[in-house]
């Protein structure tokens, strides 16, 4: 088993960018998250067979992508969250992520590290936009 | 202004391992409870995007796919839910169609507030 090398979120400087990730989300994904937050909400099904996707679904599942290049150290904390959406999404659509480190800055011996991401169609429309931010202990 | 019912609901730690599972994040401070009892916390916490899901679904079930196509959101996490936990995701309507928005738990501590807002055009 290889595993790819994760750079540690506090060692990445401000303005640097990821490798553009694509992904899809599958119906098992949606029911998965649907469950786990139990959502009830009859929104997600566009009346056609098709299933819109939850924004903070999205916003997870780009993270999650994230995250195969960074490694957040023990005790880093997630402190703030902002997401857009730009057009609704479905269940097995191509999504693309991009990303980048839009702030990085050092007080008391902290690391605050924002970051900035952004889903977009196999269009190349936008359909999400979003910064999280993440406090690390140095 | 559409109507914004609060949404209530119990954290249970089997709910942190469901949302573990769904998102990939298995930090161990939300899953491994004798980790976690070794850290400040004392225990396990709900990651903050679950609980900040509570707020999506209020916003969900008041404005359907407007919300899905051109909602906003900006939010501070202030306190992390536990297990055990009731939390309440309520909105209240400001000027210029946003809401403030919280999640408070049952002593009414706010674990998260920020805004919200729905595009008219959408």
């Amino acid at each position: 088993v290889t595993t790819s090398p994760r750079t540690p979120l506090p060692d990445i400087p401000k303005g640097q960018e990821f490798p553009p990730v694509a992904f899809k989300v599958t119906s098992a994904d949606l029911e998965a998250y649907l469950d786990s937050v139990d959502d009830k909400n009859q929104c997600y099904a566009s009346g056609n067979g098709e299933h819109y996707l939850p924004p903070l679904l999205l916003t997870a599942l780009a993270l999650k992508q994230l995250l195969l290049a960074v490694e957040l150290p023990p005790g880093s904390v997630h402190t703030g969250q902002e997401i857009e959406m730009r057009q609704a999404t479905r269940v097995s659509e191509k999504l693309v992520m991009q990303s980048r480190v839009a702030q990085r800055s050092e007080r008391a011996g902290l690391v605050i590290s924002t970051l900035e991401f952004k889903v977009v169609t196999e269009a190349g429309d936008a359909a999400l936009e979003g910064r999280a931010t993440v406090v690390i202990p140095g | 202004m559409n109507d914004v019912q609060p949404v209530e609901k119990i954290i249970t730690q089997e709910m942190i391992n469901r949302y573990a599972d769904a998102s990939g994040d298995h930090n161990p401070i939300h899953v491994d409870e004798s980790f976690a009892t070794a850290t400040p916390f004392g225990g396990t916490i709900a990651h903050g995007m679950l609980t900040l899901a509570s707020i999506s679904e209020m916003m969900a079930a008041a404005f359907g796919k407007r919300w899905l196509s051109s909602g906003k959101l900006k939010i501070r996490f202030r306190a992390p839910a536990r297990p055990g936990d009731r939390i309440t995701a309520s909105a209240t309507p400001q000027p210029g169609g946003r809401f403030s928005v919280q999640v408070a738990n049952q002593r009414g501590d706010v674990l998260i507030s920020g805004t919200a807002e729905v595009s008219i055009d959408a």
